[in-house]
C-alpha cells in the first residue's frame, strides 16, 4: 500500500470541503476519484500533494507520515500532481518546460534533453517540442502537464481532471498513456468529473460527495451503488 | 494634536480600498504637490481638492488604467515612479529647501492646556471629512457601488457598475483627498519634496494595520500610529518614532496581512 | 526555426560585452580625465547591483530597497575601520556578514509568512526607510544626516585606499567581469531554478523545488553583493550619508537599470553605462538643479517603463 489517509478533514471559512475521509491506495494500481462538483475532490489531491495543510487527519506515504511535510519534499518523495487548470511556464517552449523537470529531478544537462524527448513522445508532444508553452491549446496544456509530471520520475501521480473536455480519439490516447503509466509500476490517482472514461481504466473507483467517501470498489459495484447514483443525480432519481 | 494629522492620513486610505490596490501609494504624491504650491488660508481648501482631483483624472487616463490591468507589483511601480517624478519636478523648481508657513495666532487657553486653534481647526475639518467620506461611502449610490468594486469587482460589472467608471470617480476622490490633506498639513508642518514619500508610507503604513477595506479600520489606524508616533517622539526622538511605527507595519504584515480590521484576504 | 536564431543574438550580446569590458580597461591609456574615469566606476558599481537586484527579482522577489544592503556595506565597513580599527579586507567580510545577517532575517519573516509580491516590496521600501531614519537618529556614530567621512590616512593598498582613481577603475571593472563570468557559467542552474520559482511559485513547489531555501539564497547573493559595493564605494568616495545611502532615489536607479537592462547582468551592463554618464553629464550642464532632475527622470523612467510593460501585457499576451 503505498498511500493512505487517515480520517482527513479540511474546513475553509464556511465549507467544509473534507469531513473525515479514509482511503488506500495500493502500488501500482489506478485509483478513480470521482464525485460531483464540489465534494472535495480537488482539496484531497491538495490535501495528499501537500498544497493544503489539513484540519485533522494523517496522510501516510510508503509507511512515512508526510502530514506535516512541505509540497516540495513530497514531489522530491515521488508524490506529484498536475493542476486542473495547467499551467505551464508560458514563456519557456514545450521541450523547455519538461527539461526543467527533469533537471530538478537530478539530471545533467544532455541526459536532460534526452530524457524530456521520449517523454514528449510518450505524451504525443513530439512535434510541438519547440512551441511556446503558452502558445497550446487546452488539450495540448493537458498533455504538457502531464509531461511534466513524468519528467519527476514519480511514484504516484494524481492527475486532477486531465481528461476534462476530450472526446473521442483524443479520450482514448490520453487513457492509452495513464494506462502505459501503470504499466512502469507508477500508481495512479485519477480525479474525474466523467464517469464512463475513468470506469474503463480504472482498478478501483472511490466516490466523494460532499466531503464524505460514499463508495469504495470495483468500478462496476460502485457505479450501480444507489447512493452514488443518488448524489450524481439528486433525489429525483 | 499628531493623532489630528493622522485622521488625516487615515482618510486617505480610505479610499484606497475601491482599487483594491496601490493606486494609494500614487496619492501621496498629490498632497504634496498641493503643499509645495505653497498655499494660503483654508479658503483656498476647496480649490485645491478640485485642481488635484483633476490631475488625479488626468493620471488616471495616462497610466493607471492601462496599468490596472496588470499586476499589484507593477501597480506599486508605476505610482513609485510617478512620485519620484514629481517630487524631483518639485525639487527642481522650488529647490529642497523647507517651507513653513507662519500663522499669528495666540494660542487658546482651555483650563491648563494650551491649544492652538490651527490644530484644532485642522483636527476638526479632518474629522469632519471623515465623518463625509464614511457617509458618502455607506450612504449614498455611488459608495455603495464603491464599496461593491471594491470588494468584488467581477461580481459588480456582473452587476452592472461600470468598473472603469468608478475607478475613475474613486482616483478623483483619493486624489481630491490627498490634496487636501497636504493643504491641512502644511498648516501645521513645512513642507519639503521628500516629505511625498514619507507622507505617502506612513499613508500606506496605516492603512495596512488598520485593515485594507475597513473604513473604520483606517480610521483606527491613523489614530494607533498618531498616539505611538506623539509617544516616542516626545521621549526619544522624531525618527525613531517613525522607525517604531515602521516596525509595527512589518509585524502586522506578517502576522496578518488583512490588518487588524481588515476583511478581505489579500495576498 | 527560432533557436538559431537566438543563439546568434546571444553570442552577440556576450560579445558586445566582452569589447566593452575590453574597452573598459583600455580606456586609460587614452583618456585619463578624472571625471568621466568617476562616471565609469560609478556605472559599474550600479551595474553590479542591479546585477543583484536582478538575481533577487527574477526569483520573484522585487525589491524597492535595494539600497539598504548598500547603505549596511558602506557603514558596516565604516564602523569596522574606524571603530574597530580593522584593515580594508576584514571590514569587507563585516560588511558582508552584516548583510547577510540583515537579509536573512527579512528574508525569514517575509518568505516564512508568505509575503510577496507587492507587500514584499512595500516591505523593503519600509525596510531601506527604517535604516534611514535609523542611522540619522544614531547620530553619535552615525554623524546623522551630514554623514561620515573617512579620512585620508595613509595610502596603503593593504587600507585599500589610493591617492589616484586607476586602481578603484581596474578593481571594480574586474570584479563586474568576474561577476559576468560567474553568472554566465557558475550559477546557471541556480539562476535557472530561480526563474521557474519566479514564474509561478506553486508549479515550483510542485516540482520538488524547496521554494524557501532558494528565494532565501537568492535575497543573500543579491544582499551581500549589493553590500561589497557599500563596501567599495566607502574607500572609494569616502563620503557617505543616510540619505544617498539608504534613499529610494538610490534604490530606484537600481531597479530601473535593473528593469532596462531585463533582468540579465550583460543587459544592466549596458543599461548602467547608458543611463549613468547621462546622469552625470545633466550634472555638468545643469549644476544646481540637478538634484532634482534627476530623481524626475529615475521617476519617470520607471513609471513609463512600467506603463510600457502592462501595455505590452495587456494586448493580449496569451496568459497562464
Amino acid at each position: 500500500m503505498i498511500l493512505r489517509t487517515i480520517d482527513i478533514h479540511k474546513r475553509f471559512g464556511g465549507i467544509n470541503a473534507l469531513r473525515g475521509v479514509s482511503l488506500d491506495v495500493n502500488e501500482g494500481e489506478i485509483l478513480g476519484i470521482i464525485g460531483p462538483n464540489g465534494s472535495g475532490k480537488t482539496t484531497l489531491i491538495n490535501a495528499i500533494s501537500g498544497f493544503i495543510k489539513l484540519d485533522k487527519g494523517k496522510v501516510i506515504y510508503r509507511g512515512r507520515d508526510i502530514t506535516n511535510s512541505p509540497p516540495y519534499l513530497r514531489a522530491k518523495l515521488g508524490i506529484v500532481r498536475t493542476f486542473q487548470i495547467p499551467r505551464p511556464l508560458a514563456e519557456l517552449t514545450v521541450m523547455e518546460n519538461t527539461a526543467v523537470a527533469a533537471m530538478i529531478s537530478g539530471r545533467d544537462k544532455e541526459e536532460m534533453y534526452r530524457y524530456s524527448e521520449t517523454i514528449l513522445e510518450q505524451v504525443g508532444l513530439a512535434s510541438s517540442a519547440h512551441k511556446k508553452a503558452g502558445m497550446l491549446s487546452v488539450i495540448e496544456k493537458k498533455r504538457l502537464e502531464l509531461a511534466r509530471a513524468l519528467a519527476l520520475n514519480p511514484k504516484l501521480v494524481m492527475l486532477d481532471e486531465t481528461l476534462a473536455g476530450a472526446r473521442g480519439n483524443e479520450l482514448t490516447s490520453l487513457l492509452e498513456i495513464i494506462k502505459n503509466l501503470k504499466d512502469k509500476g507508477i500508481t495512479v490517482i485519477m480525479v474525474e468529473h466523467i464517469i464512463g472514461a475513468v470506469s474503463s481504466v480504472s482498478d478501483r473507483i472511490v466516490v466523494l460527495n460532499e466531503g464524505v467517501k460514499i463508495a469504495d470498489g470495483h468500478p462496476k459495484e460502485v457505479l450501480e451503488d444507489y447512493e452514488v447514483i443518488k448524489a450524481y443525480i439528486g433525489e429525483t432519481a | 494634536m499628531a493623532i489630528g494629522l493622522n485622521i488625516i492620513t487615515g482618510v486617505l486610505k480610505i479610499i484606497n480600498f475601491a482599487h483594491g490596490d496601490l493606486i494609494m501609494l500614487g496619492m501621496y504624491i498629490s498632497f504634496w504637490t498641493s503643499v509645495i504650491l505653497g498655499l494660503n488660508p483654508l479658503i483656498v481648501l476647496p480649490s485645491v481638492f478640485i485642481i488635484i482631483a483633476l490631475f488625479g483624472v488626468l493620471t488616471y487616463l495616462g497610466i493607471f488604467s492601462p496599468v490596472l490591468r496588470s499586476t499589484d507589483l507593477e501597480q506599486l511601480l508605476s505610482t513609485v515612479g510617478l512620485g519620484l517624478l514629481l517630487q524631483g519636478m518639485a525639487q527642481t523648481l522650488w529647490q529642497s529647501d523647507y517651507r513653513l508657513l507662519r500663522f499669528d495666532i495666540q494660542p487658546l487657553r482651555i483650563g491648563d492646556l494650551f491649544i492652538s486653534p490651527l490644530m484644532l481647526t485642522v483636527f476638526s475639518i479632518s474629522l469632519t471629512s471623515s465623518i463625509v467620506l464614511y457617509l458618502f461611502l455607506m450612504r449614498t449610490r455611488t459608495g455603495i457601488k464603491i464599496r461593491a468594486v471594491a470588494q468584488d469587482s467581477v461580481m459588480a460589472s456582473l452587476l452592472g457598475i461600470n468598473k472603469r467608471k468608478i475607478h475613475l470617480i474613486t482616483t478623483m476622490i483619493g486624489f481630491g483627498l490627498a490634496g487636501l490633506a497636504g493643504g491641512l498639513i502644511i498648516l501645521i508642518f513645512p513642507a519639503y519634496p521628500t516629505a511625498g514619500l514619507q507622507y505617502g508610507l506612513m499613508a500606506w503604513i496605516i492603512m495596512v494595520i488598520g485593515g485594507l477595506g475597513s473604513v473604520l479600520g483606517a480610521f483606527l489606524g491613523g489614530i494607533i500610529i498618531g498616539i505611538v508616533e506623539v509617544a516616542f517622539a516626545t521621549f526619544y526622538n522624531v525618527e525613531l518614532a517613525r522607525v517604531i511605527a515602521f516596525t509595527l507595519f512589518i509585524m502586522v504584515i506578517a502576522l496578518k496581512p488583512t490588518g487588524l480590521l481588515g476583511g478581505r484576504a489579500r495576498v | 526555426m527560432s533557436r538559431p536564431v537566438s543563439s546568434i543574438i546571444k553570442l552577440n550580446l556576450d560579445t558586445a560585452l566582452i569589447i566593452g569590458i575590453a574597452a573598459i580597461l583600455i580606456l586609460p591609456l587614452f583618456q585619463v580625465n578624472p571625471y568621466v574615469l568617476h562616471t565609469i566606476i560609478l556605472s559599474l558599481m550600479f551595474a553590479i547591483m542591479a546585477a543583484g537586484w536582478s538575481i533577487l527579482a527574477v526569483s520573484g522577489s522585487v525589491s524597492l530597497g535595494h539600497a539598504a544592503f548598500f547603505g549596511i556595506g558602506a557603514y558596516f565597513t565604516y564602523f569596522a575601520l574606524t571603530i574597530a580599527g580593522l584593515p580594508s579586507v576584514p571590514a569587507l567580510a563585516v560588511a558582508a556578514l552584516a548583510s547577510l545577517i540583515a537579509s536573512l532575517l527579512m528574508g525569514y519573516i517575509t518568505f516564512k509568512f508568505g509575503i510577496s509580491g507587492i507587500y514584499f516590496a512595500l516591505v523593503t521600501i519600509a525596510f531601506a526607510e527604517i535604516l534611514r531614519e535609523l542611522f540619522i537618529s544614531l547620530r553619535e556614530i552615525t554623524g546623522g544626516s551630514l554623514g561620515v567621512s573617512l579620512l585620508f590616512r595613509d595610502f596603503s593598498p593593504m587600507n585599500f585606499i589610493f591617492d589616484s582613481k586607476l586602481p578603484y577603475y581596474y578593481f571594480i571593472a574586474i570584479m563586474f567581469f568576474m561577476i559576468y563570468l560567474i553568472v554566465k557559467y557558475g550559477i546557471k542552474r541556480f539562476l535557472r531554478v530561480l526563474s521557474v520559482i519566479g514564474n509561478d511559485e506553486f508549479t515550483a513547489a510542485s516540482m520538488g523545488i524547496n521554494t524557501f531555501r532558494y528565494r532565501m539564497m537568492a535575497l543573500a547573493v543579491s544582499s551581500v553583493l549589493n553590500s561589497v559595493v557599500g563596501w567599495f564605494y566607502l574607500h572609494y568616495f569616502r563620503y557617505i550619508t543616510p540619505d544617498a545611502m539608504f534613499g529610494l532615489l538610490t534604490s530606484v536607479e537600481i531597479v530601473v537599470i535593473g528593469l532596462m537592462g531585463g533582468l540579465n547582468v550583460i543587459g544592466t551592463f549596458f543599461a548602467s553605462l547608458f543611463l549613468i554618464p547621462v546622469g552625470e553629464m545633466l550634472r555638468a550642464a545643469l549644476g544646481g538643479t540637478y538634484a532634482g532632475l534627476n530623481i524626475l527622470i529615475y521617476g519617470g523612467l520607471l513609471t513609463l517603463i512600467v506603463l510600457l510593460r502592462s501595455k505590452r501585457i495587456g494586448r493580449g499576451k496569451v496568459s497562464q
